[in-house]
């Protein structure tokens, strides 16, 4: 519980981070060359902690290293859902087609880490599980997930480019989001049992996990918000063309 | 004129319309028929191991049937040009929105109790066992399917392709209601309490994502 | 060692191929800018 609600502190700083800074617009594009030297400076130190500092797990061998790249996605990804919701209420409460293109960016680079996820996810699994997919809570939800916000982005490139299709598409947005919790219950109900290794804090990882495991959060969030404010700048871009 | 007044007023056309054409409502009872009963042949519900997959199957038929009807519930405002005028109502716009809920949940509830009556007669399913549990999981499933229902054909209305993309953005987040409605239907039909855990996320599903359609209607802006 | 290798190429191509498009969409939309003269409307 303690656990949960730290994981849920720290989703919650870095979303209020975001928002501030997306809430200017022209500060959140210029941030994108200091965003993108910082995800270069800590990739490199990631995967040279994933080489180096990083041990082979005795039990799994090397593959046991895919879990440096599969995990880190998955925050991020949530962090890209939840500033979807965050951009649709700014524009539905300020009306300001900006807030519409947070959505947007944040939605759309946030499909890209959940397909990050499903993909390392399979080729972790495959030669330790022995199975390329198990229906289980975490991997079942994150489909489920990837296919709302899938949608979202069907509904962007499929609908006008109207205010009232803008406000369609934030309330999809915020109707994603608040069925996140749900979509984990349910699954939980329906399938029970898991396969799934629990939150790395609670197995107690060493301190050569910890390392790589934690540069692999920040140095993914920064590749986070490098790509959201360039995705940011090509959609205030091509607003300003049409 | 007042909200709770709007509601009604926009219920009792939607309704008026499904009583004069018939067309909606009767296309949703056969195709509900015939999906049971393709359920019922292949299954070849003898086996009696087909029993654990027949509830959610069931809600899975009814999932399918409503979206026939749910895409079209704002066909008439789109090419009538009518929606604007449904916007543009000086109330709670949100109130518009419970009203076309209302009348779609009206056309579930009938469509559910057809689908309901189909499983006793084809597939031996026995409501009698818990009734009460199994009419909560019914109403609480509906309120679900047509609020989320409602919403969705409005956010994909005015879009391209839109009966493809109903589907696409119904099904992932209709899943909730799925999972809660099945087991408690489940539970119901063997006879055994209520599931309590289902019902109050399925309530609380349900009353969610009332509000976020109430606020989210009630801010569209007269375009 | 495979499984390791096409994890971490194909979340490398992913994220490469994403910033790279993002980056020739950005120059195309700064160039016709630009060239049509108009600076911030």
């Amino acid at each position: 519980m303690e656990e949960a609600l730290r994981y849920a502190g720290v989703g919650l700083v870095a979303t209020a981070a975001l928002t501030w800074l997306a809430a200017d617009e022209a500060r959140a594009i210029r941030s994108a060359r200091v965003a993108g030297v910082l995800a270069l400076a800590l990739l490199a130190l990631w995967f040279g902690a994933v080489i180096w500092v990083a041990p082979i797990e005795r039990a799994q061998g090397i593959v046991q290293k895919i879990f440096y790249v599969h995990v880190p996605c998955a925050p991020v990804a949530y962090l890209g859902f939840v500033m979807t919701a965050v951009g649709g209420i700014g524009f539905l409460w300020r009306r300001d087609a900006h807030w519409d293109r947070v959505a947007i960016s944040s939605a759309e680079v946030g499909v890209l880490f959940c397909t990050l996820i499903l993909v390392t996810g399979p080729i972790w699994a495959k030669p330790v599980w022995n199975h390329w997919w198990v229906w289980d809570l975490r991997l079942t939800s994150t489909l489920v997930l990837w296919f709302i916000y899938a949608a979202y982005l069907f509904l962007r490139t499929l609908s006008s480019g109207t205010d009232e299709a803008r406000a369609f598409a934030s309330i999809y947005g915020i109707l994603g989001t608040a069925a996140i919790p749900f979509v984990f219950f349910a699954v939980d109900l329906a399938q029970g049992k898991t396969l799934h290794p629990s939150n790395p804090a609670r197995e107690g990882l060493p301190a050569s996990m910890l390392v790589p495991l934690l540069l692999g959060f920040v140095a993914f969030a920064c590749v986070f918000w490098y790509l959201f404010a360039r995705r940011l700048e090509v959609a205030k871009l091509e607003a300003r063309q049409s | 004129m007042n909200g709770p007044r709007v509601a009604l007023a926009v219920l009792r056309k939607d309704l008026l319309v499904d009583l004069r054409s018939r067309d909606r409502l009767g296309h949703m009872l056969i195709f509900a028929a015939l999906v049971v009963v393709l359920i019922s042949i292949v299954l070849r519900t003898s086996a009696a191991d087909a029993r654990g997959a027949l509830l959610p199957l069931l809600w899975i038929a009814f999932l399918f049937t409503s979206l026939l009807g749910l895409a079209r519930s704002f066909q008439a405002e789109t090419e009538d040009g009518a929606w604007t005028n449904l916007i543009l109502v000086p109330v709670d716009r949100g109130w518009v929105f419970l009203g076309k809920a209302g009348a779609n949940l009206l056309a579930l509830l009938v469509v559910e109790a057809w689908t309901a009556l189909l499983a006793v007669i084809f597939l031996d399913v026995d409501w009698t066992r818990a009734p009460g549990a199994a009419l909560l999981a019914g109403v609480l499933g509906a309120i679900g399917l047509s609020t989320l229902g409602t919403l969705l054909s409005a956010l994909s209305a005015s879009a391209r392709f839109r009966e493809f993309l109903l589907p696409i953005l119904l099904f992932p987040l209709i899943l909730p209601v799925l999972v809660f409605a099945a087991d408690i239907t489940g539970e119901a039909i063997a006879g055994r309490a209520l599931a309590e855990r289902s019902a109050g996320a399925l309530a609380l599903y349900d009353w969610v994502f009332l509000l976020i359609g109430y606020l989210g209607f009630d801010s569209l802006v007269e375009a | 060692m495979s499984y390791l290798v096409a994890a971490y190429t194909i979340t490398a191509a992913a994220l490469l191929g994403y910033a790279f498009w993002l980056r020739r969409k950005r120059r195309e939309l700064l160039d016709r800018s630009n060239r049509s003269g108009g600076g911030p409307a």
